[in-house]
């Protein structure tokens, strides 16, 4: 049944690594954390499933852009029945979507939206057979990912009837693993846990000495590589200069993605990506998170990632083939100075908090209507996107347990445990990248494994610095038409004539 | 000169100083207020109306520097500017084809986008159609598009391959002998196995600024609509036009019946107040009408069916003021209330 399902839905022959446990636990109706490793296809835990259970499917996601490209991977299957319910429903289309939940077998959501008393209702009246938490780590204050809106999740398992959770991450440590299960009451849980090493990406780190140096080396490094690679970068603008760089020496088929992208331009450039029309993607974070690639065979980091977890997720989006691949970090001196800034402005720090308290305990009504404020607050404390979010999502919690603005002090006690932990998982990634012995033991290590053994290509440590051998993929070039009937042609009447012969 | 250039030119020469240079950049972003829509049909330059939508105030101040410092311009005072001798002569010169010739900006700025949207998405499903692939992603995700897509597919479900070939034949025989490049609409058209360009990257490939582009598509699509209007050889084109009206509407008055067709190709009100530039008070008044007069609109959307329920209770109770209703049921907004009423037929006094 299992295995019919997965070849006339989804179209797969067999499982990948940890799949089919993980499937079975969900449908044993066990609590099950899943800890695989990127790229092993984790939709498939619990879409699968889905299909074979009574009831519909919540699942709990953090970003938004992730929640649509779920819904747009279903859609391609055929399934029409998912739903993104966020905050960026407007009004009516909330109250269609509501009206009609129960015609819904997938429903995806923030935790945020949790808190919705309406939507509560309607989840309650509905069955909901499996809960879903994506991204778990999430919940965990020691992770590099913690959302205090994740914390909510905690409380409204019963309302939903406490259905069996599955709880999905991809690489956590030990600490944040315990964490997840305490937090969300699923100690006894099954646990399916991968390796989070991929044999088949050699690990390789660059120094080079100036800004200048980077463009220049990424220049001559992406020439020399074979096959579809993505760069990731920490700024746009950068992302836009080096994209350009490149095309001016000859590397024509680079496209740059980013979060602003509107859906025709996002869903064009992951195509052309996808059918080899494209050979580099210079994104920022936002880019492969729902696209299948399965022959990327290299990575390369121009900025310094902000820690190991989010580092070997965007690694392994390289070699989903098991074929050879390559991971490779550049760094220039002081580049550890971007990424303390970025969290710097994503927390809030102690003078921002002082005016926010001042700001507060001059009028206690204001803690209260915090949201008619909002634009005051953000140009008082001078605070960014990220971090009015954190204050909006503390405020929510902290009303509904009738804290006064004096629990500020808790917040103010948790930005400060956050930055901490922050830049400690900035220095690991700056020891990652000056270290002298194997790059992938250091991996294992700090997420508590044993080390594998006999890795042929292993990192610049172990091999040297030559890169593995890429295989030179066949490139399937789109024919460069120059005449617009024979594009037009090919777009309408290749396979009618085909079908004439 | 950049054909943006010369149609800045072209309209400060139109407008004879008797304007501030803004208003043509207001007349080119489509502002709808009543000064611009006033000076569109007096400077006669409606054509050009909306056709820049996103051009800035910073791009067309680095026009009117270009245009002075060529001395094609001269600022007389505090934002007018009169065009010299030598500008004057450059338009005669050049005057044809000086500019993009299909445009009709007043006749098609809300219907361009709408068109696009449904060709790009009927050219990729029948592509996928007559490969017989089920599974690709539409490249347009607005849900009355798909609706409208699956409708029309219905409709002309005769033979696959001859809907393509006769969407080709429609499409060829519509850029023939045009004064226009076909490329730059071609290269962004999806198939089953070749993915379209981004606007960004189609200006690249053929070497205009992404803005530049941005006009000569518009001229290209102003053409599409203007050559298949009304006319019998594109029967599949044709249908791309359509705008679904019910009997009821003639009814409505005219304005509520434009938004009565927006809310029913699944524009909210949001929407609406953005594309008709009205007031969200004007918007609601509409849909109020609509619902007196429509039987079959359906207001749970804009009102949960428990405060629907709650109103009627209240005004059950043979009370049909506004003011008392608000404070019995105070979750309900004016707007909520009048529509509740309205669509149970009841005479409202305020
Ligand atoms: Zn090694």
């Amino acid at each position: 049944m299992m295995k019919h399902l997965l070849r006339e839905k989804f179209g797969y022959t067999s499982f990948r690594d940890g799949q089919e446990e993980t499937i079975k636990a969900v449908l044993a109706g066990k609590h099950t954390l899943a800890m695989l490793p990127t790229g092993s296809g984790k939709s498939l835990c619990y879409q699968l499933p889905t299909y074979m259970l009574p009831g519909a499917t919540l699942i709990i996601s953090p970003l938004l852009s992730l929640m649509q490209d779920q819904v747009d991977q279903l859609l391609l299957i055929g399934e029409k029945r998912a739903i993104a319910f966020n905050s960026f429903l407007n009004y009516q289309k909330k109250m269609s979507a509501l009206k009609n939940l129960h015609q819904y077998k997938f429903i995806f959501t923030s935790p945020e939206m949790l808190q919705s008393k309406l939507f509560m209702e309607r989840l309650s009246e509905i069955n909901i057979t499996l809960l879903v938490i994506d991204e778990a780590h999430c919940i965990s204050q020691w992770g590099h990912d913690f959302r205090p809106d994740y914390l909510a999740i905690g409380t409204v398992m019963e309302d939903l009837g406490n259905p069996p959770i599955l709880a999905l991450t991809a690489t956590a440590t030990d600490r944040v693993k315990q964490d997840i299960k305490q937090s969300l009451n699923m100690q006894n849980s099954i646990d399916i846990l991968y390796s989070v090493d991929r044999p088949n990406i050699s690990l390789h780190v660059e120094k080079v000495g100036s800004y200048q140096e980077k463009i220049d080396v990424l220049i001559k490094r992406v020439s020399a590589l074979h096959g579809p690679g993505i760069i990731y970068f920490s700024s746009k603008k950068t992302a836009e200069i080096c994209a350009q760089s490149l095309k001016e020496n000859g590397i024509k088929r680079v496209s740059i993605y980013h979060g602003g992208l509107n859906h025709e331009e996002r869903i064009l450039i992951q195509q052309q990506y996808i059918h080899n029309q494209l050979d580099v993607i210079c994104a920022t974070s936002a880019f492969g998170m729902g696209i299948n690639k399965e022959n990327i065979r290299y990575v390369i980091h121009f900025h310094m990632p902000m820690n190991m977890e989010s580092y070997l997720q965007e690694i392994g989006r390289a070699g989903r083939d098991g074929q050879t691949s390559l991971a490779l970090l550049l760094y220039a001196p002081f580049d550890e100075q971007l990424p303390r800034q970025l969290v710097e402005t994503e927390l809030i720090n102690d003078s921002q908090m002082e005016k926010l308290r001042q700001f507060f305990l001059e009028d206690s009504l204001r803690w209260w209507e915090l949201e008619k404020y909002e634009e005051e607050i953000i140009a008082i404390a001078n605070l960014s996107e990220t971090s009015m979010r954190l204050l909006k999502d503390f405020h929510r919690n902290a009303i509904l347990h009738h804290k006064e603005a004096t629990s500020l002090d808790e917040l103010k006690e948790m930005m400060n445990k956050q930055l901490q932990l922050k830049f400690e998982a900035i220095h690991t990634v700056y020891q990652y990248i000056h270290m002298s012995t194997c790059r992938r033991e250091k991996i294992l290590q700090y997420f508590g494994e044993q080390p594998t053994i006999n890795i042929v290509e292993c990192c610049d440590h172990c091999n040297g610095s030559n890169y593995p051998n890429l295989q030179a993929e066949k490139r399937e070039t789109m024919p460069e038409y120059e005449n617009w009937e024979e594009i037009l042609q090919e777009i309408l009447l290749s396979e009618t004539s085909k079908n004439e012969e | 000169m950049s054909v943006i250039q010369k149609l800045v030119l072209f309209c400060l020469k139109s407008i004879e100083n008797q304007r501030t240079a803004y208003a043509i950049l207001h007349l080119l972003n489509g502002k709808k207020s009543s000064q611009t829509i006033q000076d569109a049909h007096l400077f006669h330059l409606k054509q050009y109306f909306h056709v820049l939508p996103h051009l800035t105030r910073e791009e067309f101040n680095q026009i009117l520097d270009f245009l002075i410092e060529k001395n094609y311009v001269t600022c007389l005072n505090e934002g007018t500017y009169r065009i010299t001798e030598k500008g004057d002569i450059y338009i005669q010169v050049h005057a044809e084809p000086i500019l993009p010739i299909y445009l009709n900006g007043w006749s098609y700025n809300r219907m361009d986008k709408l068109f696009w949207e449904r060709l790009s998405l009927m050219v990729q499903v029948i592509s996928n159609l007559v490969a017989y692939n089920g599974r690709y992603l539409p490249i347009q995700n607005n849900k009355p598009h798909l609706d409208w897509i699956k409708n029309f597919i219905q409709r002309n479900r005769f033979n696959r391959y001859e809907l393509a070939t006769q969407l080709f034949k429609e499409l060829q025989h519509l850029f023939t002998n045009k004064k226009i490049d076909p490329l730059i609409l071609i290269l962004r058209l999806t198939g089953s196995k070749r993915i379209g360009l981004t606007a960004h990257q189609a200006a690249e490939q053929l070497q205009m600024s992404v803005l530049t582009y941005h006009l000569h598509f518009t001229n290209v699509i102003h053409m599409i609509l203007t050559e298949v209007k009304g006319k019998t050889s594109y029967p599949l084109l044709e249908q791309l036009l359509e705008t679904e009206e019910k009997n009821e509407w003639i009814h409505l008055t005219q304005s509520t019946r434009k938004t009565a067709i927006y809310l029913n190709q699944g524009y909210d009100i949001e929407d609406i107040i953005k594309i008709r530039q009205l007031k969200q008070g004007t918007i609601e008044d509409h849909i109020v009408e609509l619902a007196i007069i429509d039987s079959s609109f359906d207001i749970d959307i804009y009102v949960p069916p428990e405060v629907q329920r709650n109103i009627m209770k209240t005004s059950t109770n043979g009370i049909k003021q506004l003011k008392y209703i608000r404070q019995s049921v105070p979750e309900a907004s004016y707007f909520q209330i009048r529509l509740v009423l309205a669509k149970h037929k009841s005479a409202v006094s305020v």
